[in-house]
């Protein structure tokens, strides 16, 4: 079997796919200092290092999430910072993409959120083994979601404009607030009992903290988790990361995303089908060549050979009646010999000693026959 | 109708007829059997010449109308 060699393009991509796509590198708190810290007003990028004295990571803050810092970074602070891990592809490097970052370290809520985190994935709820596949051609979808929100609107109007024919069942939930859990919870229990659904998904545009709280809520992890439809989480913005987001199946950073992603599939598909038919009419092509050449040289080699045989019939056939031709007994009559027969049985004489003197003959010659009287019989 | 049968019995009928001893009589009658069995087969192989060139004419027509779809 051949060696499968990538090119350094392919090899990147593959490192991004490993790291960007693995649940361990998302959505999660890491601590150090900061060093080599540069902020580019132009693009208001912030980089920097984070180390905690044995290792470093490369970091990198972008405007949106920079532009809320409640402090201004400087080298040599301690920090807690929040993000994904990224890979950039062209040079081959990696670095920590913070959303948000504390001087003060990790309050309340967030102490909370890391204890049941740790908490639910020591038990395995976020294990990849739980992962359901995502229907690649889903046509029923479940909408988990504030009825008639900007969110709902959005996901079925980029949904339907590529994919008319997909069919939406929209379980209203309350999206925020002290009865949020619960109700997406029930809004969950009747999309996985009631209605035969390809795909859930939850949805709900962007807010605080406090406004996303509900999602981290451990009834509605462990329900998310165990859902028996396949189930998309669609959770505020892409800096937004809650625990939900680490139970479901697939995480979108955004519901536009999460509309993207149910019809990814179909829109390759239309670009792929023109392809398609075009290798099978490709292949089509080629065996009716083929078997189209070979019932030219069939045809050609049988109608040879039946023509051969045929004529070597007729010349046969015409060759005897040359032959018969010859063979005609009546030739001997027009050389003047003729047949002598007794009148009376018609019987051939082929000797005096059937004749009697007396006895009526009858001579038969080319053009007719007579009748005479046998006068004499001489025997030589 | 068998060309082949009727080949072997024009050779027996002609074996018979290029004897010295045939009777005269049943010599004649062999010989007409013989003509009507010769004429018979030429028109049997005429008419599958015939056939054989209609059959080539088609089969050259559909080569031809696959080599169009092509």
């Amino acid at each position: 079997m051949d060696k499968k060699i990538y090119s350094i393009t392919e090899l990147n991509q593959l490192l991004k796919m490993f790291i960007e796509e693995n649940p361990y590198t998302q959505g999660i708190w890491i601590t150090g200092e900061i060093s080599n810290l540069k902020i580019y007003q132009m693009g208001k990028q912030t980089y920097f290092t984070l180390s905690d004295g044995n290792a470093n990571i490369n970091c990198v803050m972008f405007a949106n999430s920079a532009e809320k810092l409640k402090f201004k970074p400087e080298n040599g602070a301690k920090v807690m910072a929040m993000g994904k891990v990224g890979f950039y592809n062209k040079k081959g490097s990696i670095n920590f993409q913070v959303f948000f970052m504390s001087k003060d370290g990790l309050g309340d809520q967030g102490l909370a959120f890391e204890k049941l985190k740790k908490k639910l994935d020591a038990e395995g709820i976020f294990a990849p083994e739980l992962k359901q596949p995502i229907p690649r051609y889903p046509k029923k979808v479940g909408l988990i979601t504030a009825f008639n929100s900007a969110a709902m609107w959005d996901f079925i109007t980029i949904t339907r404009k590529s994919v008319p024919g997909i069919k939406f069942y929209v379980i209203p939930a309350t999206m925020q607030g002290l009865t949020s859990a619960n109700s997406v919870c029930e809004a969950l229990d009747i999309a996985n009992e009631y209605q035969r659904l390809d795909v859930v998904v939850v949805l709900r545009g962007g807010g605080s903290a406090e406004d996303l709280a509900s999602f981290n809520n451990e009834e509605l992890v462990r329900k998310i988790a165990f859902s028996k439809t396949p189930l998309i989480s669609a959770i505020g913005h892409e800096i937004d990361y809650t625990l939900i987001d680490l139970a479901s199946d697939l995480r979108a950073p955004t519901p536009t995303a999460a509309a993207h992603l149910i019809v990814q599939s179909y829109i390759k598909a239309q670009a792929d089908i023109p392809v398609f038919l075009d290798n099978i009419y490709r292949i089509v092509k080629q065996k009716y060549d083929e078997h189209l050449n070979e019932l030219i040289q069939n045809t050609e080699q049988i109608s040879e050979t039946t023509e051969y045989i045929l004529k070597e019939n007729i010349q046969k056939i015409e060759s005897l009646i040359k032959r018969v031709e010859l063979a005609n007994p009546l030739h001997k009559l027009r050389q003047g010999f003729s047949i002598c027969r007794l009148e009376k049985t018609k019987a051939i004489l082929k000797s005096v000693n059937e004749i009697n003197e007396g006895e009526s003959l009858q001579t038969d010659m080319i053009d007719g026959h007579f009748i005479s009287k046998v006068t004499k019989v001489l025997k030589e | 109708m068998s060309v082949k049968t009727n080949v072997a019995k024009l050779e027996d009928i002609l074996q018979n007829l290029e004897q010295e001893d045939t009777n005269i009589d049943n010599a004649v009658s062999q010989y007409k059997e013989a003509i009507d069995i010769a004429a018979k087969t030429m028109t049997e192989l005429k008419k599958l010449e015939k056939n054989i060139t209609q059959l080539k004419k088609e089969s050259n027509t559909i080569c031809e109308y696959s080599v169009d779809i092509n």
